[in-house]
């Protein structure tokens, strides 16, 4: 191959990197990468990941038992499962003390847990009826419900401190300390819909020049702010799919290695693929 | 001929006319302290959405898509 085509195919196979990792970071948004510029908000988005990535599982889970239970073969399933569970060990271990890094992880993160989540749901199309995935669904609430219980009591105490933060920086750019405010919503009693009126009559406390001032300071705050967010979440595009890949390699290892276990948890065996597979061939949609 | 279209260009005049003096302009605030005042209240509103719009909400989901 001459030099000319070397370069050329480098050049392809970097557009493609380029494009490629442009939809790995379009699936994250400004607004999801925002909490990230202080600490706490980034410990609110890496929870919320796992929320949801913990639900997918459950919901895989209780697929797979329904498709063993009728026969199906399961093993392209339990593997995407397998790469799930390892993925969100990756989601908790996402260190929030370093922003740039938390949020390349986060992006990361998040663009697989899509892509497995579409893996799956592509891998079990055309094999459960309606009465199927109502099975499935039922069988999944009463989980999805017993996990979401502890993690939505650390998010709701993480928001609330996130949130007071917020209101606090915000009305501290131009000097004015309400700590009965920052309080209030720290602990609840001044819920998010209140938040609008209560920084509302703060400033209308204030002396007309005073408080143009202070509208000036509270937008320059959230305008830096969200530069800030698009910074981060424009450096998280760079090398996105590279990242990717690694973290591919060591999460097929422990994937591997978590085959057995799930099909032990799901109590999933060989007689009882092979029974569902005499009684429950046929009549999926 | 001429006094058709000379009909029609009054015509058009005419509503053209009508239109402008029906549609709402805009009202400028008035001059001085009070005018500045409720524009100041008005962009105080504006800054208070602003930071709203950056918080959580509690019952807020992040989704990766759907299994089933």
């Amino acid at each position: 191959m001459s030099m000319k085509a070397n370069a050329l195919a480098l050049a392809s196979i970097v557009s493609l990197l380029v494009v490629f990792s442009a939809f790995a970071a379009a699936e994250s948004t400004v607004e999801e990468i925002e909490p990230f510029m202080h600490g706490v908000g980034a410990q609110v988005r890496v929870l919320q990941m796992e929320k949801t990535i913990q639900r997918n599982i459950i919901i895989g889970e209780e697929t797979v038992k329904v498709l063993a239970a009728n026969g199906n073969e399961t093993g392209v399933q339990e593997g995407i499962l397998s790469q799930m569970e390892a993925l969100l060990d990756e989601a908790r271990a996402i260190n929030t003390s370093n922003k740039t890094q938390s949020v390349m992880d986060f992006v990361d993160t998040k663009s697989v847990a899509i892509n497995l989540s579409m893996q799956f749901r592509q891998s079990v199309q055309g094999l459960l009826t309606e009465a199927m995935r109502s099975e499935i669904r039922n069988a999944s609430a009463s989980r999805i419900a017993e996990v979401n219980r502890a993690i939505n009591q650390q998010i709701r105490e993480l928001v609330r401190q996130y949130n007071a933060y917020r209101v606090e920086t915000a009305l501290g750019a131009f000097n004015i300390s309400r700590p009965a405010v920052v309080d209030g919503i720290k602990n609840g009693s001044i819920t998010m819909a209140q938040v609008r009126s209560r920084v509302v009559a703060v400033l209308s406390e204030l002396a007309a020049d005073r408080k143009a001032a202070a509208v000036s300071a509270m937008n320059r705050v959230r305008t830096e702010l969200r530069a800030n967010a698009s910074g981060e979440l424009a450096k998280s595009v760079v090398g996105a799919l590279m990242r990717q890949n690694e973290k591919l390699r060591s999460r097929l290892v422990i994937a591997n290695a978590m085959i057995s276990n799930l099909r032990e948890r799901l109590n999933i065996t060989q007689a009882q693929g092979n029974a569902g597979a005499r009684s429950g061939r046929g009549g999926a949609a | 001929m001429k006094k058709e279209m000379l009909a029609m260009a009054l015509l058009l005049i005419a509503v053209v006319a009508v239109a402008g003096c029906t549609s709402t302009t805009p009202e400028l605030p008035p001059s001085g302290g009070d005018g500045q005042g409720a524009q100041v209240d008005v962009q105080a509103g504006q800054a208070a959405d602003g930071l709203q719009a950056g918080l959580i909400n509690e019952s807020e989901e992040l989704s990766v898509g759907e299994m089933i």
